[in-house]
């Protein structure tokens, strides 16, 4: 009697506690759901900002076309065409294509490696990205300007850079053009990069980082004829339909 | 005896501690059940209106081709045709167009996608199993290392002035939010760029376990690149660059 008692005990606790598991496991998984419907949510939400405010955006850059287009008409039917405007277009186009030198105020950074080790292209994309991200305008590596297409990349003991060879063993003088209000939160986040790069290598390859402030920073044009302004595997849409 | 007594005890009071537990979470999740429910119709009205603002955004870009189409046309009507020096003015300025991302383009090159580990657990997962702006930056010297011509992420076209950076679970570029799954287009040396995404060793990396990313890449024939979208702003993204007037440097660049 004694034995059926304690197995009925045993029994009845085992139930309880294998019934309380599943409900804990059901209760996690809902509440998991809840999580990523919140998530869902959220990003939604953000898109919907993002999408909203890019479309008003680019509603006001067709209004800018038309009104070009209604201004060119009218200087069409006054015969009073201005070729300034296409001139002032050109010059501004070419400066943000990089093909114009530009100048400023911003900062220089040198990059090299102390004894005989050489440095890597993955520094300079460190550095020049950096640069990037924090709102430089213009740069240029060994006066090499930095465009969109320009490639960085290791090749033997040299590094190509717009198709230029310049030695690794040598150091590498990174400029910008960065906004002036900025300028020493910029240089602040390069130190943390330096960090970051020296205690990625060790001991006995040390990055040389030297980061200045500029009151003049003198950034060459590219000439259009550069290996990064290839374009003869781009087709314009417009001309094939 | 007293020993079986007092192990059955302890074991109800832990089934009783885990049974308050529970009841505990049920009580909480009763109470926010009803907001569960809001956020089921928030979340269908935010697709419904995210759906509208494509339609509107589809509508935009149609507009902007025609209006470009036009007032290019337009400039060749108005100049006087004999006129050698304004037929290349306008030639050249098409072509800085090009050459600064602001035409639409098309060619053959490929498409990567990369996306975050399937159902993404951040107590358990590794970070790099999702896609920060670094992974995204990486792409993009790859694929301008081997040949590409022209990028777009998510189709936002990469100029000059384009700066990635992560904005929460978001990334940022060109000044608008992109969420995952990014598929980063290029066109330029199809073989040469698929050989390098392939042997790529951080991608191969980060597509094993633990990090499981998502990466695929597509070759395609006649792929199309939008332009830059926002030329407006263009005058502020060269804001701070003023043209040098020193004769020797200008010389100097065009050597």
């Amino acid at each position: 009697m004694k034995i059926k008692n304690l197995i009925i005990k045993y029994g009845a606790i085992t139930l309880i506690a294998v019934i309380l598991g599943i409900a804990l496991a059901l209760q996690i998984k809902t509440s998991n759901v809840s999580d990523y419907e919140s998530r869902d949510l959220t990003e939604l939400q953000n898109n919907v900002r993002s999408y909203a405010e890019k479309n008003a955006e680019l509603n006001d850059r067709n209004k800018e076309l038309y009104n070009e287009i209604e201004r060119l008409r009218n200087d069409q039917l006054e015969g009073n065409i201005s070729y300034q405007d296409i001139l002032a277009e050109q010059e501004k186009l070419s400066i943000f294509a990089g093909l114009t030198a530009v100048q400023n105020s911003g900062i220089t950074v040198t990059l090299g490696m102390t004894g005989q080790s050489m440095i890597t292209d993955s520094y300079i994309r460190f550095v020049v990205n950096e640069l990037n991200a924090l709102g430089a305008q213009a740069i240029s590596i060994n006066e090499q300007r930095k465009v969109a297409t320009t490639e960085i990349r290791a090749s033997s003991e040299n590094i190509i850079i717009n198709g230029v060879a310049f030695p690794r063993s040598e150091d590498f003088i990174i400029k910008a053009i960065v906004p002036p209000e900025q300028q020493d939160s910029i240089v602040l986040a390069l130190e943390t990069l330096k960090n970051a790069l020296k205690e990625q290598i060790d001991s006995e390859q040390q990055i040389e980082m030297i980061i200045s402030t500029e009151s003049k920073v003198v950034i060459p044009g590219l000439n259009e004829d550069s290996i990064a302004y290839k374009t003869n595997l781009l087709n314009p849409v417009e001309e094939d339909e | 005896m007293a020993k079986n007594k007092i192990t059955i005890q302890l074991a109800i009071a832990f089934i009783l501690i885990i049974a308050g537990f529970i009841l505990g979470r049920h009580f909480l999740h009763v109470i926010s059940e009803d907001h569960t429910t809001l956020n089921l119709a928030e979340i269908q009205e935010a697709r419904l209106e995210l759906a509208e603002l494509q339609k509107v955004r589809e509508d935009i870009e149609t507009d902007y081709k025609n209006l470009r189409k036009e007032l290019n046309n337009l400039w060749y009507e108005v100049i006087d045709e004999d006129d050698t020096q304004q037929l290349e003015l306008l030639e050249q300025l098409t072509r800085t167009r090009q050459i600064a991302g602001l035409t639409e383009v098309k060619g053959n090159g490929v498409i990567v996608t990369v996306n975050d580990k399937e159902n993404y657990d951040p107590l358990e997962d590794p970070i790099e199993s999702l896609i920060h702006d670094q992974n995204i930056i990486y792409l993009i010297d790859l694929l301008v290392n081997n040949g590409a011509q022209a990028i777009s992420i998510n189709d936002l076209r990469i100029v000059n002035s384009s700066h990635i950076f992560c904005i929460g679970t978001t990334v940022l570029c060109n000044n608008q939010r992109t969420i995952p799954p990014y598929k980063i287009k290029a066109i330029g040396p199809q073989e040469q760029l698929e050989a390098a995404l392939a042997a790529d060793p951080l991608y191969l990396k980060l597509q094993s376990e633990p990090y499981s990313v998502r990466f695929s890449v597509e070759s395609v024939t006649d792929l199309v690149i939008n332009e830059y979208e926002t030329p407006g702003t263009i005058v502020k993204d060269i804001e701070y660059l003023k043209i040098v007037t020193d004769p020797e440097v200008q010389t100097k660049q065009s050597e």
